[in-house]
């Protein structure tokens, strides 16, 4: 069964020729771009006030994603939620991310572009976030929904059944939305072969059989294998509610990665066609996934986000107190990677900041490996100790650990990467430079053996525990018996 | 004379008073000297660099025992405490699961109680420690060092930010921020904060931010 991409609008780097999609994984999950890690997680002093009453101090979890996969426009048909073949790359990325990070539990976030108005967009965004939920998890009844209830521009129609019956090698001609005679021809045949009544027509049924082999043919990992994910396991929210609330959700156009200056907007305004706005925009259409730590979970009636369904209400109050002005069009054109500051809603911010997805890896923040190497106990340092990382196949840093065994190296894409230090294995973090230094214990590195250990010190009597009327008893008898 | 000591980062009153040689913190927080210390921060034990404590003049106290019999005195001196209550992401306490809790070099398993309370006596003059929990079960995952009296008070700024940090809800280093970025990261968390709590949203710790950041992180 062959699968095409079709790869007529692309550039070439979003061409998928199947050795070149490895290769540009491994560097889309390291460096960011269209699918990546987050930089590793640090922890930052806990300052606390000690309690002579009835005080305390709390210590909460913060809830951050550890990875993205974004979904650019171009991963759906023209203005449509309708999931196109070249969806493929991004699903290879999930499968790689997840293997990187096994139990990682995703949600679903769909923007807008800022055309048409907040509430159309809300729906629109949210159809999108649906189509992608549906296809991983395989709900072909979401794709239903959104098949045979079209919203405005968004409408599956018949061009979604010919461009699928195309992925399938089932057909071979325009997919330009008639339902002509080749079209019959292509679905007779793929009825034939699921088993169904052949009668040419893509009624409920075929539609059911289609999409669900079409999503196996999209939704694979880089063997070319079809996944898919549980809804009640693999998502922030387990599925607990049926309209995906946790898992799912559409922004509107809360959270532009764009925002074209007032002048641009007003030239846009001003020309009929349309369609150099529609490019410019489409950066901002776009579908991402964030993936949890393993364990994560949100219940629905506690998530801020509304429905995918639902209207905008409850999206304002999460929104920074400018958030309105945040999205604006002003003075100058602006961009998120560089300015951080076009998202209106403050708690997708909170999540996006970080994503080299969303922010854009020269704008991540800046990292650095800043260690004190520690024996295998935690209680030595590995003071002037020569050490050597691999950060990739061509960048390979190497030193020697001071005497409180400290090492420091600048400029570090984020992630985590192999020391090797006297026979010895470890992973290390690259960590925000904010961050302060940890501590690295060393597994395996043991500075004594058992017969290093010289043995316990004769403390003589520990004057709190005795009892000092038997004690001084015994000092007396002590005495008098040497005397 | 009275000496008057200026706090430092990290040091609470029993700590100040303990180096003084004063078992007991009372003596330093109820000398009338020190009645506008107490009236400013409350809290002996959330003191800010810069504050000025008066060491009243140890009073030397004289009993007379007969000798070569054994005397006992008590020490009357509170107990400083170190408490905790460690809660997951959704807010849940993090109940009855094992941590690695350091102190001042010691090293010790606990056991968080039924509402996620770790609770330990430590020495007045302990300074920094570490804890570590990790259950992918709940889940939660800390490996945190400790500054022992390290909280500014709830109205300072590097105040709020330890306690939104330590809320979970990542304001930035503890510092005054150092650029746009930094502050802009201080408000969001704020904002945040004041959103999940029903307060007025405008990323600005005002008096009730501030009572109800108190109130939310203990102290």
């Amino acid at each position: 069964m062959a699968v095409s991409d079709d790869a007529s609008q692309e550039s070439p780097d979003e061409a998928s020729a199947d050795e070149s999609d490895t290769a540009e994984l491994d560097e889309q999950v390291k460096l960011g771009g269209e699918a990546a890690l987050h930089p590793a997680k640090d922890f930052f002093m806990l300052a606390v006030g000690p309690a002579t009453a009835d005080e305390f101090n709390t210590v909460q979890q913060d809830l951050k994603p550890l990875a993205c996969v974004l979904l650019k426009d171009s991963r759906f048909e023209f203005d449509s939620s309708f999931v196109s073949p070249r969806t493929r790359t991004q699903m290879k990325a999930l499968a790689r991310l997840r293997a990187e990070r096994p139990g990682a539990v995703l949600s679903l976030f769909g923007h807008a572009d800022p055309v048409g108005d907040d509430e159309y967009n809300k729906k629109l965004s949210g159809r999108r976030a649906q189509a992608i939920y549906a296809l991983i998890v395989r709900r072909t009844d979401l794709w239903e929904d959104l098949f045979s209830n079209p919203a405005g521009g968004d409408d599956w129609g018949t061009d979604a059944i010919q461009i699928m019956l195309q992925s399938l090698g089932f057909f071979e001609g325009e997919a330009e939305g008639n339902l002509d005679a080749e079209t019959r021809e292509a679905v007779k045949q793929f009825q034939a072969e699921q088993g169904l009544a052949v009668d040419g027509q893509p009624g409920k049924q075929t539609r059911k059989a289609l999409f669900k082999a079409y999503m196996d043919a999209i939704c694979v990992d880089q063997k070319d294998q079809p996944f898919e994910l549980d809804p009640a396991a693999d998502f922030l929210a387990r599925g607990e509610d049926k309209d995906g609330k946790g898992d799912y959700q559409g922004c509107s156009e809360f959270n532009p990665v764009l925002v074209f200056s007032q002048a641009e907007n007003e030239a846009f305004k001003k020309d009929k066609d349309k369609t150099a706005r529609n490019e410019a925009n489409r950066p901002n259409r776009r579908v991402m996934i964030f993936l949890f730590p393993k364990g994560a979970r949100v219940i629905p009636g506690k998530w801020p986000c509304p429905r995918a369904k639902e209207g905008t209400a409850d999206c304002r109050k999460r929104f920074y107190s400018d958030g309105d002005q945040r999205r604006a069009f002003g003075p100058e054109r602006r961009e998120y990677r560089l300015t951080r500051d076009t998202f209106a809603c403050r708690f997708y911010d909170r999540f996006a900041r970080v994503s080299p997805c969303e922010a854009g890896v020269e704008a991540a923040p800046r990292c650095h490996i800043s260690l004190i190497l520690l024996s295998n106990s935690g209680c030595m340092p590995l003071a002037e100790r020569p050490y050597k990382i691999t950060i990739s196949d061509d960048r390979v840093l190497e030193g020697t650990t001071d005497k409180e065994g400290f090492l420091q190296h600048d400029d570090v894409p984020p992630g985590h990467y192999t020391l090797e230090i006297e026979e010895h294995t470890t992973s290390v973090p690259a960590i925000p430079v904010f961050r302060t230094r940890r501590e690295h214990q060393v597994p395996g590195f043991l500075l004594f053996t058992e017969d290093d250990v010289p043995p316990a010190a004769d403390e003589g009597p520990n004057p709190l525990e005795e009892d000092p009327m038997v004690a001084m008893q015994e000092r007396e008898n002590d005495a008098s018996a040497t005397a | 004379m009275p000496t008057v000591h200026t706090v430092e980062q990290g040091e609470h009153l029993p700590a100040i008073a303990a180096r003084y040689g004063f078992a007991n913190y009372l003596h330093l927080w109820e000398d009338p000297a020190n009645a506008e210390l107490k009236e400013l921060r409350k809290n002996p034990n959330v003191l800010y660099a810069g504050d000025h404590v008066t060491i009243p003049d140890i009073e030397v106290k004289s009993v007379s025992c007969s000798s070569g019999a054994l005397h006992r005195f008590r020490v009357s001196a509170p107990g400083v405490l170190l408490r905790l209550i460690v809660r997951d992401a959704s807010g849940e306490p993090v109940a009855n699961t094992d941590c690695d809790l350091e102190v001042d070099g010691r090293r010790e398993r606990v056991t968080t109680d039924g509402e996620g309370r770790i609770e330990r006596e430590i020495p007045s003059t302990a300074r920094e420690g570490h804890l570590k929990i990790k259950n992918d079960e709940i889940p939660i995952e800390i490996d945190m060092h400790i500054g022992i009296g390290h909280l500014d008070p709830v109205d300072t700024v590097t105040g709020q930010i330890a306690r939104l940090n330590n809320l979970g809800y990542d304001a930035g280093p503890v510092e005054v921020p150092a650029d746009e970025e930094e502050a802009a990261r201080n408000r969001s968390a704020a904002e945040e904060f004041q959103c999940d709590q029903g307060l007025k949203v405008d990323g600005v710790c005002g008096p009730k931010t501030q009572d109800k950041l108190k109130e939310a992180h203990g102290c």
